[in-house]
């Protein structure tokens, strides 16, 4: 009963925190919205109503919650390894790339619809693992910062995936107009959960995705070497742990999961592969997983929060003219201030590790 | 084959070797400072966009292209500010206060640039910095050609190459900074101010850096472009390690950087026949390949260990 008190308050206080932290954020892109000319108030509540106002601003706002909830799990993975994935954005288009790939090859096919779907979302996975594992390798072989090259991942992806893509490039769509590939047949797509909306399936497999993480973390071997790597990685090699292929194969799963964001996008809300199919999801992602404490739960409600940030702020540069950029902003100022917060709130913690002489990269 | 090794291909090639190498070499000159002392200069990116932004804003409001490379200093020092504060003074893991940096600086300068200059697809632009010939070095055959007939910020960033060489070799306050970098604690021992050394290193960072960022927007284009920087703040990063953490080092990285980019956009000219977006990659598989062969490097000792006053190893 005195644990229960305790964990309850102790959860209190970081959600009370996380809180301030928000407020704070909000204050602040507030004064930079001043700056230009711009009236906050109204801006947010344009924001609110751009994300509820209607059925289908709802579904919209669900709908853009779906990738940032997976990548937002994804970069969960890798944090609580203290792997710094920042490339989840190539891991996206990798697996968009994988399960339009994978779509191309059924296409023909007269496969039952929940094996096409099921097998493009494998796909997905897979692409985005091997795009994830290529900075964990040279993180772990080279001690390459995993930041720089998942970052220059993402660029190289993105050149790739726009010159298949291209008007009559390799996957283009046969007539040549535009620059992107055909859309999917209809047995591939994902069923919609929502009569009269757009809101598909791929929210129920965000949720699958945050369950199956949460007992991978916390139930199985696996997750205990990540978290025990993520925490102290000498004492984890001094216990025996591989750090090399822990590190490896975390990165691994955290690019597999963002690939199965893209994935899932593609099967489900655009039905084809295009530049632009995401607005910054796997960057905006990180600030949903470290809003959400890297927590399972935590991060299907920042992930809502910021569904609701990326919908209103798309309908408020629509009614009012305030560039939606203003959603970047923002994420940018909550990762601060959550980060700024947790290392006030867990300062003991922190205190022990430095006198152990661990850094702070 | 045969006109890739005449005078006429190959001079216009170096001349753009040493223009492309200028942003990269004052970000990873700017770099060094905070990698010296012990700090990581992963935000490098943000700065460069920072730099760019205000750096163009300024001059489509005064014409001062002089004026504009110090606001886009003082921008560098502000942004860089909040990194210094939370990396520095709260012990903020780098990776992440970097990453917001970015982030941040990507959301402002695409907000402010569009509120001024609203989201059209033509490009509102200004003159930039002309190239000038240096007297007596400019004439100079091949070489002046090469590194003398540039434009002005070229030339602050030979200088910088050198005076940063001096100052951590030769200087008592460049040792001082490196030996925070190296064992801040027993820097602290020996009475040296170690948080405020590491403040100040880390703030020079900003402001040369935006230099780079400035450079891009006012020296070698005439416009701001969303996210324009392209990564060249990590490609930094990543030269700083493979150069050993010595200016001069970095320098020679950057003119391999350099070379790869002019290379690219002269082939292109030539008409070779592989796909622009290949072409565009080069730089970053480069950096992908550098990052391979470097690792991490001869890191100083001290890098990314925090320091606070009465903190004790034990």
């Amino acid at each position: 009963m005195k644990k229960m008190r305790i964990i309850l308050k102790k959860n209190m206080k970081s959600l009370m925190l996380t809180f301030i932290a928000l407020i704070c954020a909000l204050l602040v892109a507030s004064v930079i919205m001043v700056l230009a000319g711009y009236n906050p108030l109204q801006a947010y509540q344009s924001i609110v109503t751009g994300a509820f106002g209607s059925r289908n601003a709802i579904a919209q706002t669900f709908l853009k919650a779906t990738p940032l909830m997976i990548i937002g799990l994804a970069i969960a993975v890798a944090f609580k390894g203290s792997a710094f994935n920042i490339g989840a954005e190539g891991q996206f288009y990798a697996g968009a790339l994988g399960a339009a790939l994978s779509e191309m090859y059924f296409h023909e096919t007269a496969l039952p619809s929940f094996i096409i779907i099921f097998l493009c979302l494998v796909t997905a996975f897979v692409f985005g693992g091997i795009w994830g594992a290529i900075p964990g390798y040279l993180r772990s072989a080279r001690g390459a910062s995993e930041v720089v090259t998942s970052v220059m991942l993402t660029s190289v992806m993105l050149l790739f995936v726009r010159y298949l893509v291209t008007q009559g490039g390799p996957i283009a769509e046969p007539r040549g107009f535009y620059p992107e590939t055909q859309e999917i047949v209809e047995s591939a797509r994902l069923p919609y959960i929502w009569e009269n909306t757009r809101l598909h399936a791929g929210f129920i497999i965000a949720l699958f995705v945050a369950l199956a993480v949460y007992l991978l973390m916390e139930k199985t071997t696996w997750g205990y070497k990540i978290k025990a790597t993520g925490l102290n990685s000498l004492s984890a090699e001094y216990g025996g742990i591989n750090i090399g292929l822990v590190t490896v194969t975390t990165m691994a799963l955290s690019g597999a999961i963002a690939g199965l964001a893209g994935g899932v996008e593609v099967l489900g809300t655009s039905w084809k592969l295009y530049m632009g199919l995401s607005p910054g999801y796997g960057y905006n992602a990180i600030a949903v997983a470290l809003l959400g404490r890297l927590n399972p739960v935590g991060i299907i409600f920042s992930a809502l929060l910021f569904g609701m940030l990326n919908t209103g702020s798309n309908q408020m540069a629509r009614s009012i003219g305030i560039p939606s950029t203003l959603a970047a902003v923002l994420q940018a100022l909550v990762l601060l201030f959550v980060v700024g917060f947790s290392v006030l709130e867990n300062k003991e913690i922190i205190l022990k590790k430095w006198k152990r002489g661990g850094n702070n990269e | 084959m045969s006109n890739f090794f005449t005078w006429a291909f190959i001079l216009p090639l170096l001349q753009a070797t040493i223009r492309m190498a200028t942003p990269y070499t004052l970000a990873a000159i700017g770099g060094i400072y905070s990698d010296k002392a012990g700090v990581s200069s992963i935000e490098l990116e943000g700065i460069l966009l920072m730099g760019a932004f205000t750096g163009f804003a300024t001059v489509y409001y005064t014409n001062s292209l002089w004026l504009a490379v110090l606001v886009a200093m003082l921008s560098g020092v502000l942004l860089v500010g909040i990194y210094a504060f939370m990396v520095v003074m709260l012990g903020c893991k780098s990776a992440l206060i970097g990453t917001a940096i970015v982030l941040l600086a990507s959301g402002l300068t695409n907000f402010y640039y569009r509120s001024i200059f609203g989201v059209s697809s033509e490009y509102t632009s200004i003159i930039p910095f002309k190239n000038f010939t240096v007297p007596i070095l400019g004439h100079i055959p091949v070489i002046g050609k090469i590194f003398f007939q540039q434009n002005a910020l070229v030339y602050i960033s030979f200088i910088l190459v050198f005076a940063t060489w001096y100052f951590f070799e030769k200087t008592a306050l460049g040792l001082e900074c490196r030996s925070v970098g190296e064992n801040p604690f027993a820097a602290d021992t020996l009475g040296l101010p170690v948080v405020r050394l590491r403040m100040i290193n880390v703030l020079i960072t900003g402001s040369i850096a935006a230099i780079a960022g400035a450079y891009l927007s006012i020296a070698t284009s005439s416009s701001f472009v969303e996210n324009m920087s392209a990564e060249k703040g990590y490609a930094a990063f990543a030269i700083i390690i493979l150069g050993r953490y010595s200016p001069i080092g970095a320098f020679l990285g950057c003119l391999l950087y350099g070379f790869a980019d002019a290379l690219q956009l002269n082939l292109q000219a030539i008409g070779i026949n592989v796909p622009y977006q290949f072409m565009l990659m080069m730089p970053y598989i480069f950096t992908l390949i550098v990052m391979f062969i470097a690792g991490k490097g001869e890191k100083p000792e001290g890098h990314s260990k925090f320091f606070k006053k009465g903190l004790q190893i034990t």
